[in-house]
């Protein structure tokens, strides 16, 4: 097995840790909260590098996807069953601990499902919706695959904007913290005494992304799926079955833009239309262009960074014409990205010929 | 007797009004060269791509090894052993030549998307065989020095090479070779030449399609002529090239 | 439903379709000559409706509208020369988040120049009370504003591409770049223009119909999505079939109020889109026969 590839990963195993022990050292613990939501964040755009980098499909519709996790997840955990509680079906989704009771934030009773089912059915959903929809649309290609997927993200945001379970503008709020595991307290939740906890969750969560994503590039599949970015026709020859890949990296990039949103949602305690936005697709693809494209570390850097300046507000009422100016700016001067890999490697090679040289000049 | 590798049955392909390839029928035999020739527009790269599964066919049947290919996909013709290269290079282009033959090993490889995602040992077992058998195809074809470069970094005749190294890594029953001469100079031609009937040794059945009249004259075994998308004539390379209506066509009237 | 209410119905529908078939025009004149969706097409309408908005109270209507026409086409050119004109041979995926980067930020100049506020311009001609009956339903004379110049810029285009040299010369470039180079067009030249062209017409169409429709910075986006629904209805570069598609879409929206819930209003034409996209890119009155050769 070529250990090789996870070096990347244990860096950054050390890293998430040295930066964790550096904000408690210098008493700065509120940069967590930031952290933790970008690592969320940084799950969206890992899925949408690996279908927009490496298979070559464009997404403007990821957005939607995030929305579909955090919206499923925290109506099924909020939706009160109270008045259902006698039916058959209530009582034995309690028997089995899918139904849990709680208390609202006015001291209410309320009987909802539990996080994992939300988790469970977010997934499910994300993944119905995007066979669904990727079937026709990754038959597409250019203007017409990204006008189809900003569309779809559209549709998402007009539904949960205009539905009244979904909160309609107000979204839904209250949404309870994520137990992972009862026994030993491990909790996705927002509350400041579990700031630490959560950040080491979050990370968690994208370090096990960032290890199927290094699996997948370096296997045979994330090979198929490089050979349809460059040529569709030799691919072909070459016996990939470029529709399945496609629809199966779409609908892996999907499934992590929805626990990305499913896991932000219970963290925040809520969720709103603003997380369906166009904007917040575009914002997405904005990372995985400056990220260098093809490029999951620069993505992850460029993830963490661009998100944790934007939460922090120093784009201030700039944000969004921020990221619009990336987007011209790369594309203009570094399509391939700023931290763009091949250049590296070329100087890489350099050096290395330059050694062989030397090896050779001396006798 | 040789085996029968390849049967087109009276296959028709419009486009629009035009009729591109016309109740063209031919057989090609296990472990011959075959060539393709007529004047440009004559319907050879139509029929390739019918071959190949790139356009499906109006009317008519293809067979390959007795089993009707007619209508499939790119990828499953593939992988019953078609491989093919095109008239303009399609290389991967950001990726290494290596990575470009290791490509080429898909259809002989089966680990799947959930297995490549949790590398299962399975999956780095083949990736260990896949790049093994890349090298040795580079080294068979002299490519081992360039095999780390990028392939847009390569000159047209690598391209060339690499592809045919590519091609090769599927380990093909048929090879269909669309003018592997293009473009090349009169060298660079006869090094292609030689290899192609290297690769005839190596027992795998070639058709290609050609516009060096004098390359194709050299290597194949049997010659078909397309004019306006029928066929026009079929025989040995001698007899092609006695054939006086062959050479009007060709060379057109004043010449024959 | 009384006839006098399907009349208002249609009448709205058709309204807001002419509007959708004027940036749907605007697709399509710089998609013939580049072969660039232009994202920010919608974006051109309300940067129109905004300048002329803030022109009028000083000026005369008609000088404030063409004064707004008039900046948004040097805006149209600028945004060809600075960001596309000097790009060899880029790629699809790269032109798309170009165009949509400037919307982006066209979009955020304008929140920062105007507010967020929804204005609206002043009537052409009466107030928002007076009407019009015609077949006993009351309609606003702005929408025989709207109606009468969209159809004037749909001749007038018609007009320009048929007959006059420069119009038959984008023709060219949209036909054979290369050999309309070697007749002495100067190619890149049109780029621009076609920019030009259609900032100009979203401009006036953007000043048209804010009245009704008043206008906010943020508008821009669904309309360009509406715009390119029409387009792609049409069939891509086809103008006249998409002024049909324009109004249909728009009709159906307007309709559509009648069965759901108004929020799902914009939900209609983008679930359209892509019932179009998945079965028939062509568009309605494009060819399958051309389409198979073309990709999508």
């Amino acid at each position: 097995m070529n250990k090789k590839i996870y070096i990347p990963v244990i860096a950054l195993v050390l890293l998430v840790i040295v930066i964790q022990l550096i904000i408690h050292a210098s008493d700065a613990a509120y940069y967590l909260t930031q952290l933790t939501m970008s690592a969320y964040y940084v799950l969206v755009v890992i899925g949408l590098c690996l279908l927009m980098g490496y298979a070559g499909q464009i997404s403007l519709g990821q957005a939607g996807f995030f929305a579909i996790g955090g919206y499923i997840s925290a109506v099924l955990t909020t939706y009160n069953l109270l008045p259902y509680s006698d039916s058959g079906i209530i009582k034995f989704f309690s028997k089995l601990r899918m139904v849990i009771e709680r208390q609202d934030l006015y001291g209410n009773r309320l009987l909802s499902f539990s996080p994992w089912v939300g988790f469970f059915a977010a997934v499910a959903i994300t993944v119905i919706i995007a066979l669904l929809i990727g079937i026709p649309v990754l038959k597409l290609k250019g203007h017409y695959l990204a006008m189809a997927t900003l569309g779809f993200g559209l549709i998402i945001y007009r539904i949960v904007l205009g539905t009244a379970i979904f909160g309609e503008a107000d979204g839904v709020s209250d949404v309870p913290g994520f137990v992972l595991i009862p026994a030993c307290a491990l909790e996705v939740n927002g509350s400041i005494s579990l700031r630490i906890q959560n950040y080491y969750i979050a990370w968690f969560i994208v370090i096990l992304g960032m290890i199927i994503s290094v699996n997948l590039i370096h296997s045979r599949v994330g090979r198929a799926l490089r050979s349809i970015h460059g040529s569709e026709d030799a691919a072909n020859a070459m016996g990939v079955n470029i529709s399945k890949y496609k629809l199966y990296t779409f609908i892996l990039s999907a499934v992590l833009a929805a626990i990305g949103g499913v896991f932000l949602t219970h963290y925040n305690g809520s969720i709103g239309p603003s997380e369906a936005t166009s904007m917040k697709s575009i914002r997405y693809v904005a990372i995985v262009a400056v990220g260098g494209m093809a490029n999951i570390w620069g993505t992850l850097i460029m993830g963490v960074l661009l998100n944790f300046l934007s939460l922090r507000g120093y784009f201030g009422t700039y944000d969004d014409a921020v990221f619009g100016a990336i987007f011209i700016i790369i594309m203009l001067f570094a399509p391939q990205g700023l931290l763009k890999i091949s250049q590296l490697q070329k100087i890489c090679t350099y050096f290395k010929s330059r050694n062989k040289g030397h090896e050779r000049a001396s006798p | 007797m040789k085996e029968l590798l390849l049967e087109i049955k009276r296959l028709d392909r419009f486009f629009g009004g035009l009729q591109a390839v016309r109740d063209v029928s031919f057989s090609v035999l296990k472990g011959m060269v075959k060539a393709i020739i007529g004047p440009n527009g004559a319907g050879k790269t139509t029929l390739f791509n019918l071959i190949s599964g790139y356009l499906k066919p109006h009317s008519g049947s293809i067979i390959f090894r007795e089993q009707s290919i007619t209508g499939c996909k790119p990828h499953r013709i593939a992988e019953l052993g078609i491989s093919r290269t095109f008239q303009t290079t399609k290389l991967f282009l950001q990726m290494t030549v290596l990575e470009n033959v290791m490509v080429g090993r898909h259809t002989k490889t089966n680990s799947e998307f959930l297995s490549a995602l949790l590398n299962l040992p399975r999956t780095w077992r083949e990736e260990k065989q896949i790049k093994e058998k890349a090298v040795e195809i580079l080294e068979i074809l002299s490519l081992t020095d360039i095999k780390d470069e990028y392939a847009a970094n390569l000159s047209f005749g690598q391209q060339r090479w690499v592809e045919f190294a590519r091609a090769l890594a599927l380990e093909p029953e048929l090879l269909l070779l669309d003018e592997p001469a293009a473009g090349l100079n009169i060298y660079e031609t006869q090094e292609i030449a030689d290899l192609i009937l290297k690769i005839r040794e190596w027992g795998i059945t070639i058709l290609l399609v050609e516009h060096d009249i004098s390359m194709v004259m050299d290597i194949s075994d049997e010659i078909i002529v397309l004019n306006y998308g029928q066929k026009f004539a079929e025989g040995k390379p001698e007899d092609i090239q006695k054939n006086p209506e062959v050479i009007t066509i060709y060379l057109g009237e004043d010449n024959a | 439903m009384s006839f006098e209410l399907l009349f208002q119905y249609f009448l709205s529908g058709i309204t807001v379709g002419s509007i959708y078939a004027i940036v749907a025009v605007g697709f399509n004149i710089i998609y013939n000559t580049t072969g660039i969706i232009n994202f920010a097409q919608g974006e051109f309408l309300i940067l129109g409706a905004m300048v002329g908005i803030t022109l009028s109270p000083f000026l005369p209507l008609p000088l404030a509208i063409i004064l707004a026409v008039i900046l948004t086409v040097i805006i149209g050119a600028l945004i060809e020369i600075i960001f596309i004109k000097w790009l060899k041979e880029p790629s699809v995926l790269r032109v798309i988040i170009i165009t949509i980067g400037v919307s982006i930020l066209i979009r955020e100049a304008m929140l920062h120049i105007w507010d967020e506020k929804v204005r609206a311009l002043r009537y052409f001609t009466g107030t928002e009370v007076s009407s019009v009956t015609i077949f006993g339903a009351h309609i606003s004379p702005q929408v025989l504003w709207v109606l009468g110049i969209s159809a004037v810029i749909v001749i007038c285009l018609n007009f320009f591409f048929k007959f006059t040299l420069i119009g038959r010369a984008m023709r060219a470039c949209s036909a054979n770049k290369t050999a309309a180079r070697l007749c002495g067009i100067n190619s890149k030249r049109m780029v621009t223009f076609s920019f030009m062209l259609s900032a100009g017409i979203g401009a006036l169409a953007g000043c048209a119909v804010s009245p009704l429709t008043q206008t906010q910075y943020d508008m821009g986006a669904s309309l360009a999505i509406k715009g390119f629904t029409a387009a792609i209805l049409g069939g891509l570069g086809n103008s006249m079939a998409a002024v049909a598609a324009g109004l249909i879409i728009g009709l159906l929206e307007a309709f559509s109020i009648s069965i759901l819930p108004l929020a799902y209003k914009d939900a209609v034409a983008i679930a359209l889109l892509l019932i179009i996209l998945f079965f028939r890119p062509s568009g309605l009155f494009g060819s399958r026969e051309k389409s198979a050769l073309k990709e999508y």
